[in-house]
């Protein structure tokens, strides 16, 4: 099987400051975190994410292409001790009831080269002020992921707020065959 | 026990520089592709994709991109191949990833269509779509550099997605 669930978190009654995977086992190729979540106590927030509970090495970058719902943007951080930014969470000026989306992709997270992401980062709201953007982040470290937390920032995750953490896997692939030149 | 829907078809790992990647004899049983890879170049260079061995000006695309900066917009038409990445190259270290879907692949009666999220921290957060404009199954997938090579400890892998 490729894809296999590795842990899933779901928010209750009295909200979480974090959600955290730790322990994440080395044995896949890929991860694949998708979250849905909402901000229980103030206005739409930056969503954030911390790896290997790191919040000390500057070795964290990234870039960003936004829309926000009457305009684009593109932004960029380097040498940033996590991923302070990557997008956006809805809080209490959105749409009751509504919660944003974002998927987290991280491949080859336990080789021994530096460790890249993709994060494509949706909101909902019915107005104007909607954000959904793409980001690029780069870890620049070889050492193997084994902890994802995410965090709202300034606030906790408001009930029925979720993540799921897959591991992907491309052992015993058959179906191709390969060349390299 | 659930059948999986997504399985694994072919690795490579690079274990030394390399130009160009193939996957070929590609079984047709599954509804889509995905090729995941997290590709170091070994300089700045462009990452382009062919299909079937198409060299012809078949292949089209269009691509959304920030680049730190501005968002930029991006179209190809009638090229020789899909060019993977907008005016900012991949750089030359690990910092990248890309992620390619190939959608209904094997259907023998419509042109094939995809997309592609390609990033790179000192160049683009890059969503594109492509286009090979041709009703034959998709066989074999090509993703090489012409001026660069892919760096030792790149991998590339190809997904069979089952609908």
């Amino acid at each position: 099987m490729a894809i296999t669930k590795i842990a899933q978190v779901d928010v209750g009654a009295g909200g979480a400051t974090t959600i955290t995977f730790s322990s994440i086992p080395a044995t896949y190729t890929d991860l694949q975190l998708v979250v849905s979540t909402r901000l229980g106590a103030i206005s739409t927030g930056n969503f954030q994410l911390i790896i290997n509970n790191d919040t000390s090495s500057a070795v964290q970058s990234h870039r960003t292409l936004e829309g926000t719902g009457s305009a684009t943007q593109s932004l960029n951080g380097s040498g940033v001790v996590y991923f302070a930014y990557l997008g956006k969470v809805p809080g209490t000026d959105t749409t009751a009831s509504t919660f944003g989306n974002a998927s987290i992709y991280i491949p080859n997270y336990a080789g021994a080269t530096n460790k890249t992401i993709a994060v494509d980062n949706v909101t909902e709201n019915n107005a104007t002020a909607a954000w959904q953007g793409i980001f690029a982040g780069l870890r620049a470290d070889t050492g193997a992921i084994t902890a994802l937390t995410v965090q709202g920032q300034g606030n906790s995750f408001a009930q029925y707020s979720s993540a799921t953490l897959y591991g992907i896997s491309n052992t015993a692939a058959t179906g191709a065959t390969v060349a390299s030149t | 026990m659930a059948t999986s829907a997504i399985t694994a078809l072919a690795t490579i790992t690079l274990g030394s520089g390399q130009s160009t990647v193939t996957f070929s004899s590609i079984s047709s049983s599954f509804r889509d592709l995905r090729i995941v890879s997290n590709l170091g170049m070994s300089a700045y260079s462009a990452v382009w994709m062919q299909i079937n061995g198409d060299t012809t000006t078949k292949y089209n695309r269009q691509a959304m991109s920030g680049n730190g900066a501005s968002a930029v917009a991006q179209l190809s038409t009638a090229a020789n191949q899909v060019v993977l990445n907008s005016s900012q190259t991949y750089s030359n270290a690990f910092e990248s990833n890309l992620i390619i879907d190939f959608l209904d692949y094997a259907a023998g009666n419509k042109h094939k269509v995809g997309l592609y999220r390609r990033n790179t921290v000192s160049g683009e957060a890059e969503a594109g779509t492509w286009r090979w404009a041709s009703t034959a199954a998709i066989t074999s997938i090509t993703i090489y550099s012409s001026t660069s090579t892919f760096m030792a400890g790149t991998v590339f892998t190809l997904y069979g997605v089952t609908s």
